[in-house]
C-alpha cells in the first residue's frame, strides 16, 4: 500500500486536509495553482461572527503546512492527468515555469520594486490595486517567493528590460526556465479547489464596471483590509474620499433562475460582518443591507445579526433593489428598493454600493472534473452520492471538501477537510516512524546565569494594533529596556516573512530570549515557539505579550492610554522572559483506544472511521438503540431517503466492525487523566454496574433533541397541535386525511429575544424540514390546504429549488408579529398579519404544525467531567469557532454533531469523520508531548506537611513514605500544571516550571511601576488561562471596551495564586488587585478555584487588619464565553477603586485613611 | 402606509392563482419568492395603490376581489422592467394583461377605460373625427400636403368590439348615458 495522498487546492480546506493527513503520518502532496497557499481566506479582512482577523488566524496554518515534514508543497502547479484507481492513482502535475529559482529567492521584493510594469491589476487585490510583472502575490504569501508573469513581462513580450535580474542580489532569475511535468503515485486524492465569484456585470441593472462606486464584496474586503490597497481606509473608487453611506445588495445572481438557481449561502453573514467592521472603521458611516431572507448558516450567527442591529446600528431592509442610478456629478448612487415590511417603494442615496455576487464553480471545474473522472451536479459543483454525503465524489478514492462541493463557510470547510482526510486515509498506510523522523538543529545551550539577549518583535497586525496605538513609540521604548538587544515592528508578525526574520536575528545577534507583542498566546504562542525552536532556541525562552485582545481592541478610543498600557505590558513581558529558563517537553504514551460518547449518526461516523484504522473504539449510548434523532425522522432530506433503511444500512456496516464495542443504556460517570491516558468510568443505567475504560482520546457527540413547545399555542393540550417531528411520524403512518387545512408556524421558541420564551439562536434545519413536509403533504393529500407562517426562509444551497417548488402550491405568509391561536368549539383559529399582502388573516385550521428548535442534551455534568466549556445556549464550546470546530481547548477531546450546534445529517456525518481524523492523530503516533508545566519540589526546603497532597486533585504530588527522608515528590506524568500545590506550600519548596515565582514577581513589579504613566488607579489582574484570560480574549475579539487601568498577568489556574502575590502587588504600589477565574464547578483542574476562593476569603480578613480596604481586592468568575461580562466586571472594579482613591504610601497613613472610610 | 385588509381564509379564492397560472404564458406567477425586485424597478411606483410584489402575493394568496378592484393593474405602463429583472422570470406585465381581462369580465373597469371603448364604438377613433376637431385636423393635413383621412369601417370595428365581449361593456355604458 501507498502512503501518499494528494490534496488539490491550497485554500483553508486544502490546508486543513493536508495538515490533518500530515499529522496522522501520511505523505501529502499539496498542489496549488497560484504561487501561494491561503486561497480566499487570505483575501478576507475579518471572519464572522467573532470578527477575528482573517489573515492572522490563517497565517499560522499557512506557515505550518509549508514547514510540515510530511507535506510536499507544489505551488504554481496544476494537475494534468489522473489514471489508475483508488489505492493506486498516477497523477501528472504540471509545475509551471516561475522564471525564479526559489532556492535562491529570499522574497525581499527588490525585483518588484524595480519592475517597470506597475499597472497590472492584482488578482489578490481584486483589481483594486496593482501588481508588477515579477511579483509576490501578497505580503503574507507562503512561500514568500517571486514569480514572473510571462504574459506581462517586458522581456518575454518585447525582449527588453531585465531590470529585475540586475536588482536581484541572490541571482535568482532564470530566463530559460521551462514547465516541468512530474508524476506522482498516490493512494487517494482530495479535491479542495474552492470557488469563483460571478462577474456582476451580467446583471446590468447594477451597472457594475460602469459606475465606479459600485463594487463587489470581495473588493470591499480588500478596502477594509489594513494590508489592502487603501491600507484599511474606506475610500470611494471615484474620488478616493471616505465613504459615509454604504449600501449592501444581496442575491446578486444567486437565487436567480437565469444566473445561479441556488443560494450562495454565506453572503448574508459576510455582509453583516462587513457592515459591523465598517462601523468600527468609521463610526459615523451608515450601513444599509438589502436582503430577501436573511440567512444565518451557523453557530451564534443569529445573535451576531441581532448585535449588528442593536449595537452597531446596521439597517436591514427586506427587498432586493432592482435599480441603481448614478449622480454623474459626484458619482453618488440612488438605489430604488421595495420595503417588503411596509409594501412601499423607497429611494436611498449611497456613496458606495457593495454587491454580494454569487459564488460559482471555478472556471476550470469542468476541466478538472474530466481530469479526475468525477461528476458535477446541476449547478457545476462537484457531485456526491446523495444528500447525506458531502465528501465522497462519484469516483472511489477521490474526495471533495470545501466550496468546490458546495458554497460553505470556513468552519464547515475545516470540519469537512478533516472528514475528507479521514476517508482519504483509508486507502493509504501511514509512513513509518523512521520516515517521519524530523531532525532539528541542536539546541543552543542557555544557562540561567548567561546574560539575557532579548529580541522584541512588535506586531502592527495591519491596523488592528497600529490603528489604536503608536507602534513606533513602542519600538523606541522597548529598545530602552534592560537586556533588549533588538526591537522591530512587523506588519504581521505571524507571516512567514517575520518567522524568517526572527530566525535570522536569533542567529545574527545571538539572541537567547524572544518576546512577541501581538494578538494572543492562546492562538499564536505555538507558532512562535516552533519558529525559535527551528533557530535552535528552546521553546520556553519565549514570551507572548498580548497587546491586541488585551489592549488595542478594548481601548479603541484612547490611543495615548492604550500606548502607555502596551509599554507596561511589554516591560512586564521582557521582565518575565529574563527569568525564563529552557524546559523540556514531557513525553507520554497514548493508549491506542478511543471513547465515543453518543451513538447518533455523528458518533457512529466518528467510531467507524477510527475503527477502520485499526483502533479499538468504545461507544457509549444512553438510550437502548443507536441512531439518535434519525429514529424519529421519516424521510431524510429532499431526496427522501427512507430514514429506517438508511439507518439499517449504517448499522449493518457498523456492526461488522469488530473494533467497536457499544455500551447501551450507559452513561459516562467519571473521567480522569489527560490526552493519551484517560480513565473513564461508564455506568450502565439498567443494571447500575460500573465499568472502567482506559482510552487515549475521547469524542463527544451527545447530540440534541427537538424542543417541545409546552408554553406555545395549546401544544400538549390540543392533539391537533404538533411539532414537525410529530407530523413526520403521522406521515410515516399515513395518518392525515385529504382536504385538511394545515397551518405551519415557524420559529416557535427559536430566534427569541434574550430572556424570551425559548432560545435566542436559529436552529438552521427547521425551514428545510417544513418545506419537505409541505411538499410531501401536498403530494400525498393533494386537496389539503397549507399555510406556512414564516419569518425568513433559510435553506441550504441546493435546497433552494425545492423551496421554489413548495411555493407554487403552498401559501407562504410572512409575519413580523407572532400569530395567535384560539381554540373555539374545538376548532383552531389562527390569526396572523401577512406583511406580504398587508392582510389580517383568520385561518380555521384542522392541524397546526410547529417548527421548534433543536435543544442540546443536558451535558453540564459531562462538561465538568471532561473540563470542557459550554456556550450560553448549552452547546459545547469548540477550541476556535472558525479553525478548530471539532477540537476542544482540552487536548485529546474532540466534538461532533449537534452537541456543537444545530446541523443537518450530512454535516453531522462530515463532522464526525473530521473529529475522528483529529482523534486519530495521537492514536497513530502513539506518543504525545505534554507541556513541561509541572511542579518541582526542592527537598531541602520541604517540611513534609502534606499541604500539597491535600490540594492536588490528580494525585501527582505527595510525601513518599517509602523514602528514608520524608519529603514530597512530584510525578511529572500526572501533574497537570495548575500550580495549586505551589501556592499552598507554606515553605516555598515547590516551583512551577515556566510559571515560577521568580518569573511572576518581576511582572507584578513592572505592572505597577511604569515611570511615565501617571494614571491611577493601577490594578494588577491575575487571570486564569482557561476561563478569565479566554474571556478577556473573547471580550477583545468582540470589541467590548473597558478602562485601561488593569495590567493582566496570565496564570494557568487561580489556584496558582498564593497570598503573597497579592500582598506583593499592594506592596509594589497597586491600588487594586483583581482575580479572574473559572466559575465554581468549571475549573479546568477540578477544584483549583475552590482553593483560590478560600485563600481569597482568608486574605480579605488579613487585609483589613493591615489597613488595606478589602474592597481593593476582588475575585470574579468569568467564563471563556463571557466577553461582555469581563468588560463589565473590570469596569465596575476600576470605578470602585477609583472611588477609594490611590493606595497611600506609608503604613500608618493607610490605616487611618482607609479605616475612616470604612467607618463612614 | 398602506391600509390593512381584513380577511377570513375561507373567503379567499384558493383557485385564483391557478385561474391565472393555467393561462398560456402565465404559469410563471407560481414562481414568485417575494424578493421585491419588480417593485424596485417599477416606473409607475408613485401612482399605484399596490406595488407589483404585493399584487403577485395577493394573487397567490387568493385576494381576487382586492386585486381585480385595484387600480394598480390599470396604471401599469407595460414597460416590462419588472419582467426583465425578475430573478424567477415571473412575467408580471403579461399577468397584468390577464388581470385586466378578468377585471373587464367582472365589469370592474375604470371609467376612463370604458369611456374610451364607447368612443371607439361610436366613432371608430380614440380621438373623435367630427365637428370642430375634424376641421382643425383637415386644415393641418392640407397644409402639410397630406390626403384626407378615410373614415374607418365602423361596422367592422363594432363587430370586433361585440365579438370580443367589449360590446357588452359598450352597451352597458351606452345604457348608462
Amino acid at each position: 500500500m501507498n502512503s501518499n495522498v494528494m490534496v488539490i487546492g491550497g485554500g483553508i480546506s486544502g490546508i486543513e486536509a493536508a495538515l490533518s493527513l500530515g499529522e496522522q503520518g501520511y505523505k501529502v502532496i499539496l498542489v496549488e495553482k497560484s504561487s501561494s497557499v491561503g486561497g480566499r481566506m487570505a483575501q478576507l479582512d475579518k471572519t464572522f461572527p467573532t470578527l477575528d482577523c482573517s489573515i492572522c488566524i490563517l497565517a499560522p496554518k499557512m506557515v505550518e503546512v509549508s514547514r510540515h515534514p510530511n507535506v510536499e508543497l507544489l505551488v504554481y502547479s496544476e494537475v494534468q492527468e489522473v489514471s489508475g484507481e483508488a489505492g493506486n492513482f498516477s497523477v501528472k502535475v504540471l509545475k509551471k515555469a516561475r522564471y525564479v529559482n526559489w532556492d535562491a529567492c529570499t522574497g525581499c521584493g527588490a525585483c518588484s520594486e524595480k519592475c517597470p510594469m506597475k499597472k497590472i491589476p492584482s488578482e489578490f487585490e481584486e483589481t483594486m490595486g496593482n501588481r508588477t510583472a515579477i511579483y509576490i502575490p501578497f505580503p503574507q504569501a507562503v512561500p514568500r517567493k517571486a514569480v514572473i508573469d510571462a504574459e506581462k513581462c517586458l522581456y518575454f513580450t518585447k525582449n527588453a528590460c531585465k531590470l529585475c535580474e540586475k536588482e536581484c542580489e541572490a541571482g535568482a532569475i532564470i530566463w530559460d526556465m521551462e514547465d516541468d511535468l512530474v508524476e506522482y503515485n498516490v493512494a487517494s486524492i482530495i479535491c479542495a479547489t474552492g470557488f469563483d465569484l460571478l462577474d456582476p456585470s451580467v446583471l446590468d441593472r447594477y451597472h457594475y464596471g460602469d459606475y465606479p462606486n459600485v463594487i463587489t464584496a470581495m473588493q470591499y474586503e480588500r478596502l477594509l483590509s489594513a494590508s489592502g490597497p487603501t491600507e484599511g481606509e474606506l475610500l470611494k473608487p471615484s474620488d478616493q474620499k471616505h465613504a459615509h453611506n454604504i449600501g449592501f445588495i444581496s442575491c446578486v445572481g444567486s437565487r436567480n433562475m437565469d444566473v445561479c438557481s441556488y443560494c450562495s449561502k454565506f453572503c448574508c453573514m459576510y455582509q453583516t460582518k462587513e457592515g459591523v467592521v465598517t462601523r468600527e472603521h468609521a463610526p459615523d458611516a451608515n450601513v444599509t443591507i438589502f436582503f430577501n431572507d436573511i440567512r444565518v448558516i451557523g453557530k451564534n450567527q443569529e445573535e451576531f445579526i441581532e448585535r449588528a442591529k442593536d449595537e452597531y446600528g446596521l439597517v436591514y431592509y427586506r427587498g432586493i433593489p432592482g435599480d441603481i442610478r448614478e449622480n454623474p456629478e459626484n458619482h453618488n448612487l440612488y438605489v430604488k428598493h421595495a420595503n417588503l415590511d411596509t409594501g412601499e417603494v423607497e429611494i436611498s442615496e449611497f456613496d458606495l454600493v457593495v454587491l454580494a455576487n454569487a459564488v460559482i464553480p471555478r472556471k476550470d471545474a469542468e476541466q478538472l472534473a474530466n481530469i479526475l473522472g468525477i461528476e458535477q451536479n446541476e449547478f457545476g459543483f462537484f457531485k456526491t452520492k446523495d444528500s447525506t454525503e458531502d465528501l465522497r465524489s462519484t469516483r472511489e478514492g477521490i474526495y471533495v471538501t470545501g466550496c468546490c462541493q458546495s458554497p460553505d463557510d470556513i468552519a464547515n470547510s475545516v470540519a469537512k477537510a478533516g472528514g475528507a482526510a479521514a476517508l482519504a486515509a483509508t486507502h493509504a498506510i501511514p509512513l513509518s516512524g523512521e520516515e517521519t523522523k524530523v531532525e532539528l538543529i541542536p539546541l543552543k545551550v542557555v544557562n540561567p546565569g548567561d546574560d539575557p539577549r532579548i529580541g522584541v518583535f512588535i506586531c502592527r497586525c495591519g491596523i488592528n494594533i497600529a490603528g489604536y496605538m503608536d507602534v513606533p513609540t513602542l519600538v523606541d521604548y522597548a529598545k530602552t529596556l534592560p537586556n533588549v538587544v533588538f526591537t522591530m515592528e512587523n506588519k504581521y508578525s505571524c507571516s512567514q516573512l517575520t518567522q524568517d526574520i526572527i530566525k535570522e536575528k536569533i542567529e545574527e545577534l545571538n539572541l537567547n530570549r524572544v518576546v512577541v507583542a501581538a494578538c494572543t498566546p492562546r492562538t499564536h504562542e505555538h507558532l512562535f515557539q516552533k519558529t525559535i525552536r527551528e533557530a535552535g532556541l528552546n521553546e520556553y525562552l519565549f514570551n507572548f505579550v498580548s497587546i491586541r485582545e488585551l489592549d488595542s481592541w478594548v481601548h479603541m478610543h484612547d490611543n495615548p492610554k492604550a500606548t502607555d498600557k502596551a509599554k507596561d505590558l511589554i516591560r512586564m513581558g521582557v521582565a518575565r522572559v529574563r527569568a525564563q529558563r529552557a524546559e523540556l517537553k514531557i513525553k507520554g504514551e497514548v493508549i491506542p483506544e478511543a471513547l465515543v460518547v453518543g451513538g447518533g449518526i455523528a458518533g457512529m461516523s466518528a467510531a467507524t472511521e477510527i475503527a477502520n484504522k485499526g483502533f479499538k473504539v468504545h461507544l457509549v449510548e444512553k438510550d437502548d438503540k443507536l441512531g439518535g434523532q434519525l429514529n424519529l425522522i421519516y424521510k431524510i432530506n429532499f431526496d427522501r431517503i427512507d430514514s429506517r433503511k438508511f439507518l439499517e444500512a449504517k448499522l449493518k456496516e457498523f456492526n461488522t466492525q469488530k473494533n467497536i464495542t457499544t455500551y447501551m443504556n450507559s452513561e459516562v460517570a467519571d473521567v480522569k487523566g489527560s490526552i493519551g491516558n484517560f480513565n473513564v468510568k461508564v455506568k450502565n443505567k439498567s443494571d447500575g454496574k460500573d465499568l472502567n475504560l482506559n482510552v487515549g482520546t475521547i469524542i463527544v457527540a451527545t447530540g440534541a433533541y427537538e424542543y417541545k413547545p409546552e408554553s406555545w399555542y395549546d401544544y400538549g393540550e390540543n392533539d391537533k397541535v404538533m411539532t414537525q417531528l410529530e407530523l413526520s411520524e403521522k406521515l410515516r403512518n399515513d395518518a392525515l386525511k385529504d382536504g385538511e387545512t394545515l397551518v405551519f408556524i415557524h420559529c416557535v421558541g427559536s430566534r427569541q429575544p434574550k430572556d424570551g420564551n425559548g432560545v435566542t439562536y436559529c436552529s438552521l434545519i427547521c425551514c428545510s424540514e417544513s418545506i419537505r413536509h409541505a411538499l410531501y403533504v401536498k403530494e400525498t393529500y393533494p386537496n389539503s390546504n397549507i399555510y406556512v407562517l414564516y419569518r425568513d426562509i433559510r435553506v441550504g444551497t441546493d435546497e433552494e429549488p425545492y423551496y421554489w417548488k413548495a411555493r407554487e402550491n403552498v401559501n407562504y405568509i410572512r409575519f413580523k408579529e407572532y400569530p395567535t391561536v384560539d381554540s373555539i368549539n374545538g376548532k383552531l383559529n389562527v390569526k396572523v398579519k401577512d406583511i406580504l399582502t398587508q392582510t389580517h388573516l383568520n385561518i380555521e385550521a384542522d392541524r397546526i404544525v410547529l417548527s421548534t428548535p433543536l435543544i442540546p442534551h443536558d451535558t453540564k455534568k459531562l462538561g465538568e467531567m471532561i473540563k470542557c466549556a459550554r456556550d450560553q445556549n448549552g452547546y459545547f464550546l469548540e477550541a476556535h469557532v472558525k479553525l478548530r470546530p471539532v477540537d476542544f481547548a482540552t487536548d485529546g477531546i474532540y466534538l461532533a454533531g449537534t452537541c456543537h450546534s444545530p446541523k443537518g445529517i450530512a454535516d453531522s456525518i462530515s463532522q464526525g469523520r473530521g473529529a475522528a481524523a483529529h482523534a486519530l492523530i495521537p492514536l497513530i503516533s502513539g506518543e504525545v508531548e505534554n507541556e513541561p508545566l509541572v511542579s518541582v519540589v526542592d527537598p531541602a526546603l520541604c517540611i513534609s506537611c502534606q499541604k500539597c497532597e491535600e490540594v492536588c486533585n490528580f494525585g501527582a504530588i505527595g510525601v513518599n513514605f517509602d523514602n528514608d527522608v520524608l519529603v514530597s515528590e512530584s510525578n511529572p506524568l500526572l501533574c497537570k500544571g495548575c500550580g495549586d500545590c505551589s501556592a499552598a506550600c507554606p515553605a516555598g519548596a515547590i516551583t512551577m516550571s515556566h510559571f515560577a515565582d521568580n518569573q511572576i514577581y518581576p511582572m507584578i513589579r513592572e505592572a505597577v511601576q511604569g515611570e511615565f504613566v501617571d494614571e491611577r488607579p493601577r490594578i494588577v489582574a491575575f487571570l486564569c488561562n482557561w476561563c478569565s484570560y479566554a474571556g478577556a480574549d473573547t471580550c477583545g475579539v468582540s470589541r467590548f471596551q473597558y478602562p485601561t487601568n488593569i495590567r493582566p498577568i496570565r496564570v494557568m489556574c487561580t489556584g496558582r495564586i498564593p497570598k503573597h502575590f497579592v500582598l506583593q502587588a499592594f506592596l509594589e504600589g497597586a491600588d487594586g488587585v483583581f482575580i479572574g477565574g473559572c466559575h465554581i464547578g468549571d475549573c479546568h483542574y477540578i477544584e483549583g478555584n475552590y482553593d483560590m476562593l478560600q485563600r481569597y476569603n482568608e486574605l480579605h480578613e488579613l487585609l483589613e487588619s493591615v489597613g488595606i480596604n478589602p474592597d481593593r481586592y476582588h475575585l470574579e468568575w468569568v467564563s471563556a464565553s463571557e466577553g461582555k461580562r469581563f468588560s463589565e466586571v473590570v469596569t465596575e472594579f476600576v470605578n470602585k477603586v477609583k472611588e477609594l482613591g490611590p493606595l497611600p504610601k506609608t503604613g500608618d497613613k493607610i490605616e487611618k485613611k482607609e479605616k475612616a472610610k470604612e467607618g463612614a | 402606509m398602506t391600509e390593512m385588509i381584513k380577511k377570513n381564509a375561507n373567503d379567499l379564492d384558493r383557485n385564483f392563482r391557478y385561474e391565472i397560472s393555467k393561462k398560456v404564458g402565465a404559469k410563471s406567477l407560481l414562481n414568485c419568492i417575494q424578493c421585491g425586485v419588480c417593485s424596485s424597478g417599477c416606473t409607475v411606483t408613485e401612482y399605484v395603490d399596490m406595488q407589483p410584489h404585493r399584487v403577485v402575493a395577493s394573487c397567490l394568496l387568493g385576494l381576487k376581489d382586492e386585486v381585480l378592484a385595484s387600480q394598480a393593474i390599470w396604471t401599469c405602463s407595460l414597460c416590462h422592467r419588472c419582467t426583465e429583472r425578475c430573478p424567477k422570470n415571473v412575467d408580471y406585465s403579461f399577468i397584468l394583461a390577464l388581470l385586466r381581462n378578468m377585471s373587464v369580465k367582472e365589469g370592474k373597469i375604470p371609467k376612463e377605460y370604458s369611456g374610451t371603448v364607447v368612443t371607439i364604438y361610436n366613432n371608430g377613433y380614440v380621438v373623435p373625427y367630427t365637428g370642430g376637431l375634424k376641421d382643425n385636423i383637415d386644415r393641418r393635413r392640407n397644409r402639410m400636403g397630406l390626403p384626407h383621412l378615410i373614415p374607418p369601417n365602423l361596422d367592422e370595428i363594432r363587430l370586433i368590439i361585440e365579438e370580443t365581449g367589449l360590446g357588452e361593456l359598450a352597451k352597458k355604458k351606452k345604457g348608462e348615458e
